[in-house]
């Protein structure tokens, strides 16, 4: 059975690679084509080999290659302690609402409220207010990335922990189970396809937070740094710009490439 | 629900009190919570007095909204006109293409994937390159709304506009139905709810996107650079009240195309 | 104690005031230690409710329930009961094993047997070759056989089985009912059986209870004087036939007993 799949699965999986070769050839293609034949100047767009020049130039700390990577990985950081926080935190929430009623009906409102509204527009007032306490610069990107996990996992965790049917739970209950061997053995198993959905919706969340904390004025690290001094410096190096955007885009299909990975072990014993 | 209920053909509910009791269970703990937020919010705040850029009072950012009326209310608008443009760029260009891709099984089989990949990609983070191609102004907002939005709404509308089972084609087929009829009376209407599903997230997304790429530069007259300006310069109070008309302008897109989706689809109740 | 099961005078109301539904109505019912009872009646009737209340999954409106002597609630902190729900109930997650495990865990009894115990109980059943399976990888009847082990696993005197049987075809039932009896016979266990087969309980059962429409009441309790262990002609024979026509006559009467005082 098993190798029949994995036989039925090698052609699709093939072609969606070759696809995914054809389409980047395309774009390169297009890239080039629509350059030369609208006569674009090069600060809208660089040649492909600006950007590969712009990677590869020296600079006093090494090759630009090294210090985007080095941004990049010190957003990443900001951005997965955040991703780890508010993950934490949102399912502690969860656990509260499942078995606590009256903290459900009073906060579960704002919760989904926060999915509807702009909480994003916070982050200016974080990162300045806590710069100002003097706290260390990542906190702030830190606490933006917390909160914008924190929601969507609240509630899907608590959708999942709530969505046990009434016979699985009697037949804990046959059992004479404690309240807290239903929760470890039965609710939080229930709960982690659901909870996988927010992580991976939060996955990216948390590295837009944490390159939009590092936009206002007086932040030093960080790829949204690089993402503002490419912006400025666009005249001089086009090639810049599109490099610092393309580490952004590598760390956000990172991120959300380890929770799928995650997930695909996790609930290995669902259906495809 | 309980097993054979609607076979018997009991009923339940008594009628009366459903209002008051809708009252205690749903209404009454959140506005208790939001009193007693805002209360103990303001206490604190008039007991420690922190500074003001860290965490005005509730009554200092009431105060300030009224103030300021009009011209937050104005900036407010600007900004939400690039959203609601970007969102009917976007979700009409999403609609659009995923018409063409879901005629073909192998074509949607083979690009879905790459659509829901690009959810991983912090878009935003595109914004100093729209601006370096549509201008500072609000063209640069309205594109990078328009390409977040275009990604959910194709992704949804291609799985939706693919929900009819080969057989209910076919059933089509056989009252010699032609393209056409099949797509207005059978493909349509059963993408509706997976449309106005995208329709929710992307109203949500484009007030985000406008925010945020206004993160990254523009005029002052719009309420992401104003909030980031006030939070820069410590009048927090400001951006506080910036951000409670980003949230009313965010709820207000929102619950219009709620309605949108009770008066076009009455028969679609939602579960939630 | 050799009453393992004593209703007095039970009672269960659903709701209140209008939609007041009466699932219960005076059940008066007593069952032997080692009997298997099954209990029949058109749908609605209350044969679920019943299970439940011994379960004490639900609590009875009125009047009062011993299992093994004690009340419902005591026998189920002691673990007196394995139940067999309609639907397997299997946890998705869980091998087959990892199933079967499952009330020993949560019991935490004899912690070092977990394991022999479980592969024993799959034996039973003849699942051996699939312990380290997922439930989605077996068919329906696997699957409520798995749901069958774990219920006998840790050894309760007691199994109360819900239509185990109720999504099955025809030729998957009669065989696990086999298998069900060989189970019975060996382990000597009480069995409440709830079905909608007129065939099934007989062929089963020591005793069929017939309810009657709502509201529940218990309209007749037929003896299955055919002797064990019962086989393939079992179903073939006259009383067999008999014992079937005569539990479908008890309940065509209650049936129309029923629509005319509605
Ligand atoms: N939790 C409940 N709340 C309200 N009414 C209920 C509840 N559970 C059962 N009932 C009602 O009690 C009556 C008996 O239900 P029960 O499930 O015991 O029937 P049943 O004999 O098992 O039916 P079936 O053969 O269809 O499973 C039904 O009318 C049902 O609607
Ligand atoms: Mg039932």
């Amino acid at each position: 059975m098993r190798d029949a799949s994995l036989v039925a699965r090698i052609p699709t999986q093939w072609l969606r690679w070759g696809v995914a070769l054809l389409l980047i050839a395309l774009a390169l293609f297009l890239w080039e084509g629509s350059k030369t034949f609208f006569n674009l100047p090069d600060y809208k767009l660089p040649h492909l080999a600006q950007i590969g020049e712009a990677f590869v130039r020296p600079t006093p700390q090494g090759p630009v290659w090294r210090v985007l990577l080095q941004d990049t990985l010190y957003t990443g950081l900001e951005a997965f302690l955040g991703f780890v926080l508010g993950g934490i935190s949102g399912f502690l929430l969860a656990a509260l609402f499942v078995h606590w009623k009256p903290a459900e009906r009073g906060l579960m409102p704002y919760v989904v409220a926060s999915q509807a509204v702009p909480i994003i527009a916070l982050a200016p007032m974080i990162v300045v207010g806590v710069g100002r306490l003097g706290a260390p610069p990542w906190l702030s990107k830190a606490i933006i990335a917390t909160y914008l996990t924190f929601f969507p996992v609240t509630i899907n965790a608590t959708r999942g922990l709530k969505s046990v049917d009434r016979d699985a739970l009697w037949l804990m209950h046959s059992y004479a189970a404690t309240r807290q061997q239903i929760f470890r053995k039965l609710r939080v198993p229930a709960s982690l396809p659901y909870l996988f959905t927010a992580l991976k919706i939060s996955a990216t969340a948390s590295v837009i937070g944490a390159i939009i904390g590092e936009l206002p004025v007086g932040s030093k690290r960080g790829i949204g740094v690089q993402i503002v001094v490419g912006s400025q410096y666009n005249t001089f190096n086009p090639g810049f710009l599109w490099a610092t955007i393309i580490m952004a885009a590598l760390l956000g299909m990172l991120f959300y490439g380890v929770v799928a990975l995650v997930e695909r072990r996790a609930l290995h014993w669902k259906q495809e | 629900m309980v097993n054979s209920e609607w076979l018997t053909g009991m009923t339940r509910g008594s009628a009366g009190n459903v209002d008051s009791r809708r009252w205690q269970a749903s209404i009454l703990p959140p506005l208790l919570v939001f009193v007693v937020v805002l209360a103990v919010w303001e206490l604190g705040v008039r007991i420690f007095q922190p500074p003001t850029f860290l965490l005005p009072a509730p009554s200092e950012i009431s105060r300030t909204f009224f103030a300021n009326f009009t011209e937050l209310w104005t900036y407010g608008f600007n900004t939400f006109r690039e959203a609601v443009a970007g969102f009917a760029l976007g979700c009409g260009l999403g609609i659009l293409v995923a018409i063409v891709v879901a005629r073909s099984e192998v074509l949607s089989s083979v690009l879905l994937p790459f659509a829901v990949a690009s959810n991983s990609v912090p878009i935003v983070a595109m914004a100093p390159l729209a601006i370096v191609w549509f201008g500072i102004d609000e063209g640069s907002k309205i594109a990078i709304v328009a390409v977040m939005c275009f990604f959910p709404t194709m992704v949804s509308m291609v799985r939706g506009l693919r929900t009819p089972s080969p057989a209910q084609v076919s059933l089509m087929r056989s009252y010699a139905a032609n393209e056409w009829q099949i797509f207005r009376k059978l493909r349509w209407p059963a993408a509706m709810p997976f449309l106005f599903n995208a329709f929710k997230i992307c109203a949500t997304l484009s007030m985000i996107g406008a925010i945020v790429a206004e993160f990254f530069g523009g005029s002052v007259k719009f309420l992401g650079v104003y909030i980031k300006t006030e939070a820069n310069i410590l009048r927090t109070q400001n951006a506080w009240a910036a951000i409670i008309v980003a949230c009313i302008l965010g709820l207000s897109f929102y619950f219009a195309i709620v309605l949108l989706e009770r008066k076009l689809m009455p028969w679609f109740t939602e579960e939630n | 104690m050799s009453h393992i099961i004593e209703f007095d005078q039970v009672w269960k109301i659903f709701g209140a005031g209008e939609s007041e539904t009466i699932a219960l109505q005076n059940v008066d019912l007593t069952v032997e230690t080692g009997e298997f009872v099954s209990i029949i009646g058109p749908s609605g009737c209350g044969k679920s409710t019943l299970l439940r209340l011994i379960a004490d999954l639900l609590p009875p409106s009125k009047g009062d329930i011993r299992v093994n002597g004690k009340t419902p609630r005591q026998a189920r902190l002691d673990r007196d009961y394995g139940m067999v729900f309609q639907a397997p109930t299997l946890y998705e997650w869980r091998t087959v094993l990892k199933n079967v495990e499952l009330p020993l865990e949560v019991m935490r009894s004899a912690r070092e047997d977990k394991r022999g115990r479980a592969v024993k109980m799959l034996d039973l059943v003849g699942l051996s070759d699939f312990q380290n399976h997922y439930p989605r990888q077996l068919s329906g009847g696997m699957q409520q056989r798995v749901s069958i082990a774990r219920a006998l696993v840790f050894e309760p005197t007691l199994i109360l089985m819900d239509e185990p049987f109720g999504a099955l075809d025809e030729f998957t039932r009669e065989r696990l009912n086999l298998e069900l009896l060989d189970i019975w016979a060996e382990t000597h266990k009480t069995v409440i059986f709830v079905t909608h087969s007129i065939s099934e309980a007989v062929f089963l059962s020591s005793r069929v209870v017939v309810m009657t429409p709502r509201p529940g009441k218990i309209a007749r309790i037929i003896d299955i004087d055919l002797s064990y262990p019962r086989n393939f002609e079992t179903r073939e024979s006259d009383r067999f036939f008999e014992l079937v026509t005569e539990v479908r006559e008890t309940l065509k009467e209650e049936f129309t007993r029923g629509e005319i005082d509605d």
